[in-house]
């Protein structure tokens, strides 16, 4: 069985291989489910029926699928042991409520919590190690990447396991393990806010306010030039979206030489 | 660095944002010290890498969007820079303002692929009911193929035009240009800092509760 899991862990990469926009990730999620249905089902017809069952749309987080997965598997296999039409029928409209209902907020929390937290914070975290070697050993400045990658994918990793194995494990409870995303959520925004402030005065004292990073030789104070590009961008970013504070930044710099600004 | 080498570690990292795995290989910062070091400039690398990084740090591929291929921004402004004036601070700055063009056009090649993949799960949708199970097997990796392909060779593309783009618009730029593209060298990362902690996100984490 085992093997079996293992099978099913390694499908769920390839879940968004075959994104549409009709409905987005279900040949991806059959494509998990099938050495599954092979090894259950010997008479082809209610193989085939099992398949067609999860062909409809379908959309999740891909690191959360695995608690979906393991419900399925669960529910599928008890459709499998009785031989009564309407259990089985409830069964499958229990299933089909299972996945309708908890797709969409899996992703959300799990878009929020990886994307939104856990990535910035390792993101911060990398700028803080590169802006502490970059002066003093610039050959560990690798370092940064090594470690964004590295503890980004033991968090990430570990999580697809844990889910997988919670929902074969615990089928029909697995979703108290959300309650615990609540708490950790709370600390890593916190974290993130933190490491953010502290990757920024960091990087400003290595890099800009050195003597290379000297913006103007004519009495401007670069301290209010760099707060002024902050608080810019800060309040910009939100209303008109990244590419505008970048395009802004980079066109008033141009236009700061034309001036003969130096 | 040969073309094919930039071009195959692009079209890995492309992959990596939703075809298979997300790994975060294709974030910035980690893929760009990658071509710096290839290129013989990690630091460099690094630093475009966090520019492009902190300016699309909650660049997300949620429900239905399709978001521009930052990995793609990132390399392609790394490898101009490394490989044709390399230590520039006004070259990087230009070559990641030419990427970004680049990047937006792959996006609606990209929104085209995944029409092309409604037409691959229909296909995959009747071999079911005509119980030929293999056509699930052959539709997830036909559609990861036309992935690699299409990234590919929109790599091979826009690594041989953009490289000739960038040299020549660079040689024609004036000096004052060229000052001003230095200067937002040092600018840049820290309006990225204001981006990638902007305002909502400040309200989100402390004025959520005090606004109620």
């Amino acid at each position: 069985m085992i093997k079996l899991y293992a099978r099913l862990f390694i499908r769920s990469f390839f879940l968004q291989s075959l994104w549409n926009y009709e409905r987005m990730q279900n040949i991806g999620f059959v494509f998990i489910l099938k050495p599954f249905f092979d090894k259950i089902y010997t008479v082809q017809e209610r193989k085939k029926d099992a398949l067609l069952r999860h062909i409809s749309y379908f959309n999740t987080q891909p690191y959360m699928v695995g608690i979906i997965v393991g419900e399925v598997v669960d529910m599928e296999s008890k459709i499998l042991k009785t031989d009564d039409v309407n259990k089985q029928d409830e069964i499958i409209r229990d299933m089909n409520r299972f996945k309708n209902n908890m797709a969409g907020p899996l992703a959300a929390i799990g878009d929020s919590f990886f994307y939104g937290e856990i990535r910035p914070m390792l993101s911060f975290l990398s700028i803080f190690i590169m802006a502490v070697f970059a002066n003093r050993r610039p050959d560990y400045v690798i370092l940064a990447p090594i470690v964004f990658i590295t503890l980004y994918n033991l968090i990430h990793l570990s999580t697809r396991i844990c889910f997988m194995y919670e929902g074969f494990k615990y089928a029909g409870k697995s979703m108290k393990i959300l309650v615990h995303f609540k708490s950790i959520s709370n600390n890593v925004r916190f974290c993130v806010f933190i490491l953010a402030l502290a990757a920024l005065s960091l990087y400003l004292s290595v890099f800009s306010f050195s003597n290379e990073g000297r913006l103007f030789n004519s009495g401007y104070d670069d301290f209010f030039v760099y707060f002024a590009v902050f608080l810019f961008s800060f309040f910009s970013a939100s209303r008109f979206g990244s590419l505008v504070s970048m395009f802004s930044v980079v066109t008033a710099c141009i236009i700061l030489s034309i001036l003969g600004i130096k | 660095m040969g073309i094919f080498l930039i071009s195959l570690i692009g079209t890995l990292c492309s992959t990596d944002i939703t075809a298979f795995g997300q790994f975060m290989i294709y974030r910035p910062i980690f893929c760009t010290p990658i071509i710096g070091f290839l290129a013989g400039d990690v630091i460099t690398g690094l630093c475009i890498g966090i520019v492009v990084e902190l300016f699309w740090i909650r660049a997300v591929p949620m429900g239905v969007s399709v978001v521009v291929d930052i990995s793609m921004i990132s390399i392609l402004s790394t490898f101009w820079t490394c490989t044709y004036f390399p230590g520039l601070k006004d070259a990087a700055i230009l070559g990641l303002l030419l990427a970004i063009p680049f990047a937006y056009l792959y996006r609606f090649i990209d929104i085209l692929g995944r029409e092309l993949n409604i037409k691959i799960m229909h296909w995959v949708e009747s071999g079911i009911k005509d119980s030929k199970n293999r056509y699930i097997e052959i539709g997830i990796w036909s559609s990861l193929i036309f992935f690699i392909l299409r990234a590919f060779l929109f790599y091979l593309f826009s690594v041989t035009v953009g490289s000739r783009l960038f040299c020549d618009i660079y040689a024609m730029l004036p000096s004052y240009v060229l000052s001003g593209l230095a200067k937002a060298w040092y600018l840049l990362p820290v309006a990225g800092f204001g981006v990638a902690y902007n305002l909502s996100n400040v309200r989100l984490l402390f004025l959520k509760d005090f606004e109620k």
